[in-house]
């Protein structure tokens, strides 16, 4: 079964490129540009993996992970978050907000597969 | 002129066509469409080679009088004249000629230069001659046969 | 590689549209507006610049970028003051970032003393403790010094690398998170068939975020055959359960060629949410081997399959049962058939009932508010309009030919003919809706202009800038840029006063320049306005004079003096400044304006300021337009230009000169002009009194009477190139296609009005400005 991968990023760019790597990879993507969105996707959607940006409008990525984890319907899906080597305070942050696990940019597609692939049933 | 055009193995189909007495022809490649004669739009502050513009599905084709081009008299159209619609660089242009005879099929050794005694405006639109059955048969060069842009413009 | 250069288009119109926003933003602080949510999205604006910047391996744009964004988060995050001084400089610094852009894009390069300069003062305003901005000299050496490393790493399919530059000189000491690699783990690896034991024992954290140990006992198989077992003695009762804490205990034994780091590598994500325990060789931990025994039970390892499919645990309090499954369905049933030990893996579940609800909607893409977005090639819209234009000619065709057969306007035939008119010209305009953008993309380029021609004119200058949202064709959005450009450096240039002059004359040292679009009449119109000194009339006037522009006697109104400077060699600043120079004079403003249909003209009032109007088509697509017969040529004059038509009467046309003539309207005297024998059409032009006549107006203000043979009506028109396929004619503007099928040419008026200027003698030839 193909499986669903919400990617939630405010940058377009980010966006298409995570479309092209997760869609060559056989994944259905869906998408959305903030956090406010992400939840309306989510629920339209059901997707088997969410990769969320960090930094974004109306509602950041910490926002957006902890919503996601307190709503039962939701709670178990495996979130991604897309993080810098920079910054392990954000890392650490989004993780205690309830990230699943993280992608390190600079990535390639294959490095986003492996990641979803660890942890997607 | 002395020196031979490239012998090469490769055969090239022609157009041939008439333009007074004389037989021309080009490139089956460059060849659009070929049409009857319409009254074209005069364009002012033209060359008088330039008949002027018609519209070809929508497009702004300029017509260009091949014999007044070549120095020959002009042609007055008549029902039997058509217009040969050729690419030239990134333009298309028609070419009001007299009738158009026939395909031909040829290899470039069959093109031989243009004699010297052809006045220079002329030679700059000849590619070459061919020889065939007794005819002769000028090969036209398109990319001259329009004015540059900015030439005209000024 | 297709797909990547489509993104990358895509990054540089965002990057456009963030750089909108950074500006935007840092705009508003400096207003004052410097809340969170601003001072959040001027942030996010140059980290994805960044982010995407790094996918594409834009190594000097990142760099750049990075410098910005770490100076921006201290800001955000109130370590740095936004002090107004703060947000000049990060308005300069935004100029450079978007230099790096356009440098990126390949449009233009950086100046690197000026970017190495900027970064340095961004360091030194991230960290002022630290030591004083050095000078710029040793920055660049030092950006050069860092460039090589980043550069030679393989960029191109990375995507948002976000940070490869993170120990650059930037004054923090950013600790990269390396794993730490165990010493025995590099000899351990060489050995084949090595045998690992892992000891794992999940907190209620990990599953929390949904981790689940089954998928990192999956992974486990990925390095080699693995044998698990599970100590459930610490399960609790079922009534004492709680789902979400965890009590199991997996101890697993792998066999594997790789070394320690790769089966860490597994645990990555779960790091602090489980206690972990690798060790080399055989045998149990020595607690959970303990955790069995008390249990009464020996822990039987069963062997997994060391495959990439899901491996599903179905519970049992052991010996475990490891088993392949594709679909991870087989926990729900195990919970009821084996209760107490089965907790942990319950909530892990939970995406399988995800699943089937993902399957029904899955086909739906990108769904939401504001999200209904179809992205289609420009070529492809253009090619609609193009046959949109073709349909609407066919339509004015069969119009005429039905026209022809003298059918009754009351008839069927008659009437369906018209709802055909109706249909084509609805089409036609929503079709040119699809390609109308607003203008914004085109203003939003102004602010940064405005800064750079103050600072180099000394002027303070505020731009005020309205109706950016105004919708225009992009045919002429494409071509706003330069007038707009040169009017605005006209106007700080030459219109507004140094700051001590205008302290000296009352007003406020910064003076307002503004720039607003809106639609009038079917055109868009761009104001350019300042509140400086105005136009300087006498100046003007004796400088036109001593240039020959025009003749002395000549009486001009105030209008007529302030559009002089339209005029060609005409030049106000005695010596070319920098900015409004530039070797291009408001003549040839005033031409490229023309050439697209457009008027340009200026208001003055002195000590209050100037502005430019600047008024266009709404699309260089069709045209309104005059059809009229001239020497059996058919002809269409731009309705724009055109004042009125009218018959002249024979006591109205007055000679002048040898050859010339003049038209009496009302008070005034127009020159008059036989477009048959300007075009070169006919060698001698019948008495005007035979034919229309045609009062225009150039674009400079200068009126004209055309000289027609008829007037057949006013007609919408598709503008078809001439260029395309030819070339340019002088007093052609483009040509269109009638209603019969025939091509008609579309005047261009003011160059019809120069180039009988250009005729042979004419002594005591007036100007092109119409006496009063």
């Amino acid at each position: 079964m193909t499986r669903t991968v919400l990617t939630v990023d405010d940058s377009r760019t980010m966006r298409d490129m995570l479309r092209m790597a997760l869609a060559g990879a056989g994944f259905n993507v869906v998408e959305a540009v903030d956090g406010e969105h992400g939840l309306e996707v989510l629920s339209a959607h059901r997707p088997d993996v969410i990769i969320t940006d960090i930094n974004m409008p109306k509602l950041d990525g910490f926002g957006f992970i902890e919503a996601v984890r307190v709503d039962d319907d939701y709670r178990a899906i495996p979130i991604l978050v897309l993080t810098t080597e920079s910054d392990p305070a954000k890392k650490d942050r989004a993780r205690r907000a309830g990230a699943t696990g993280w992608i390190v940019k600079p990535f390639n597609p294959e490095k986003l597969v492996d990641a979803i692939r660890r942890v997607a049933a | 002129m002395t020196e031979e055009i490239t012998v090469t193995g490769e055969r090239r189909e022609l157009i041939s066509f008439r333009v007074g007495e004389q037989e021309y022809c080009v490139d089956i490649m460059a060849v659009r469409e070929i049409r009857g004669w319409s009254p074209a739009t005069t364009l002012p502050q033209s060359p008088g080679y330039m008949r002027g513009v018609i519209n070809l599905r929508g497009a702004v084709l300029p017509i260009m009088d091949l014999a007044c081009r070549l120095g020959m008299p002009v042609i007055e159209p008549t029902v039997r004249s058509v217009f040969i619609v050729v690419k030239a660089g990134d333009r298309m242009i028609g070419m009001l000629v007299d009738a158009v005879s026939d395909i031909l099929s040829i290899t470039d050794d069959l093109v031989q230069p243009t004699p010297d005694l052809a006045c220079d405006a002329v030679r700059s639109f000849i590619r070459g001659i061919i020889s065939i059955d007794g005819r002769m048969i000028s090969e036209i060069s398109l990319d001259r046969l329009l004015p540059e842009r900015e030439a005209l413009a000024a | 590689m297709d797909e990547l250069e489509a993104i990358k288009v895509t990054f540089f119109q965002e990057c456009e549209e963030l750089l909108a926003d950074l500006e935007g933003g840092l705009l508003a602080m400096q207003d004052g507006n410097d809340d969170g949510d601003t001072v959040n999205a001027v942030f996010r604006a140059v980290h994805s610049i960044k982010g995407g910047a790094g996918a594409f391996g834009l190594e000097p744009l990142v760099r750049f970028a990075h410098v910005f964004e770490t100076l921006l988060d201290a800001v955000r995050s109130n370590e740095v003051p936004a002090t107004p001084d703060l947000v000049v400089t990060l308005l300069r610094a935004s100029d450079v970032l978007a230099d790096h852009v356009s440098s990126a894009r390949g449009l233009g390069v950086v100046d690197e003393a000026v970017s190495a300069a900027m970064a340095a003062e961004l360091k030194a305003c991230t960290d002022p403790n630290a030591a004083p901005a050095p000078v710029a000299a040793p920055v660049v050496e030092a950006v050069a010094f860092e460039a090589a490393p980043v550069a030679a790493a393989p960029a191109e399919t990375l995507i948002g690398a976000d940070d490869a530059l993170d120990d650059d000189d930037l004054g923090f000491d950013f600790q990269p998170m390396t794993i730490t690699i165990d010493e025995q783990a590099a000899d351990v690896a060489a050995a084949a068939g090595n045998v690992w034991t892992v000891s794992i024992r999940p907190k209620s954290d990990l599953y929390r975020k949904a981790n689940e140990t089954a998928l990192l006992l999956r992974e486990l198989a990925r390095l080699g055959p693995i044998e698990a077992t599970l100590d459930a003695s610490a399960i609790p009762p079922l009534d004492m359960l709680d789902a979400e804490a965890a009590y199991a205990t997996w101890t697993v034994r792998l066999e594997t060629e790789e070394d320690e780091t790769a089966i860490r590598e597994v645990f990555e994500f779960v790091d602090g949410d489980c206690d972990l325990e690798i060790t080399r060789g055989e045998g149990l931990a020595p607690d959970a081997a303990l955790a069995a025994l008390l249990a009464g039970e020996a822990p039987a390892p069963v062997a997994a399959p060391a495959a990439p499919e899901p491996v599903i645990v179905a519970e049992a309090p052991a010996p475990v049962v490891i088993e392949a499954a594709p679909e991870p369905v087989a926990v729900a049933p195990v919970v009821e058939a084996a209760p107490a030990p089965v907790a942990a893996p319950v909530a892990p579940a939970a995406p399988v009932a995800a699943a089937p609800a993902a399957a029904k909607t899955q086909q739906i893409d990108v769904p939401g508010p504001g999200q209904s977005v179809i992205r289609v090639d420009p070529e492809r819209i253009d090619r609609l309009i193009d046959l949109v234009g073709e349909l609407v000619i066919n339509q004015a065709m069969l119009a005429q030919r039905v026209g022809e057969y003298g059918i009754a306007p009351s008839s069927n035939l008659a009437m369906g003919l018209d709802e055909l008119e109706q249909l084509t010209r609805e089409i036609q305009d929503s079709v040119m809706a699809i390609r109308a953008q607003p203008v914004k993309s085109v203003f939003q380029r102004m602010p940064r202009l405005v800064r750079e021609v103050a600072s180099m004119t000394g002027k303070q200058a505020r731009l005020v800038m309205d109706g950016e949202n105004t919708e225009v064709d992009k045919t002429v959005i494409e071509r706003l840029s330069d007038p707009i450009t040169h009017m605005l450096r006209n106007a700080i240039d030459h219109g507004l006063e140094s700051p001590e002059e205008r302290k000296a004359a009352g007003k406020n040292p910064e003076g307002v320049v503004k720039l607003a679009a809106l639609h009038r009449s079917g055109r868009i119109v761009i104001e350019v306005s300042d509140d400086g000194k105005g136009i300087n009339r006498e100046r003007v006037h004796s400088i036109a004079i001593k240039k020959g522009l025009i003749s002395p006697e000549l009486q001009l109104t105030d209008e007529e003096i302030d559009n002089l400077i339209f005029l060609p060699g005409f030049s106000t600043a005695d010596k070319i400044s920098d900015v409004s120079g530039r070797g291009v004079g408001m003549d040839v403003v005033k031409r490229s304006v023309q050439a697209l249909g457009g008027r340009i003209s200026i208001t003055s009032r002195p000590g209050q300021g100037s502005t430019f109007t600047l008024s266009l088509p709404l699309t260089l697509a069709v045209l309104d337009g005059m059809v009229v017969d001239v020497a059996g040529e058919t002809l269409v004059v731009p309705l724009a230009a055109i004042v009125e038509s009218l018959r002249p009467k024979p006591e109205e046309v007055r000679p002048l000169g040898p050859v010339g003539s003049v038209l009496a309207v009302r008070d005034s005297f127009v020159p008059l002009i036989d477009v048959g024998l300007t075009l070169g059409y006919r060698d001698s032009s019948p008495p005007p009194t035979e034919g229309v006549v045609l009062l225009v107006e150039g674009e400079d203000g200068s009126r004209a009477a055309l000289v027609a043979d008829a007037i057949h009506g006013q007609r919408q028109v598709v503008i078809k190139s001439l260029e395309q396929n030819y070339q340019q004619v002088d007093g052609v503007a483009a040509a269109t296609i009638l209603g019969d099928g025939r091509v008609a040419l579309i005047l261009d008026v003011d160059a019809v009005i120069s180039l009988r200027r250009r005729e042979p003698p004419r002594p005591a030839e007036p100007t092109l400005i119409a006496a009063e």
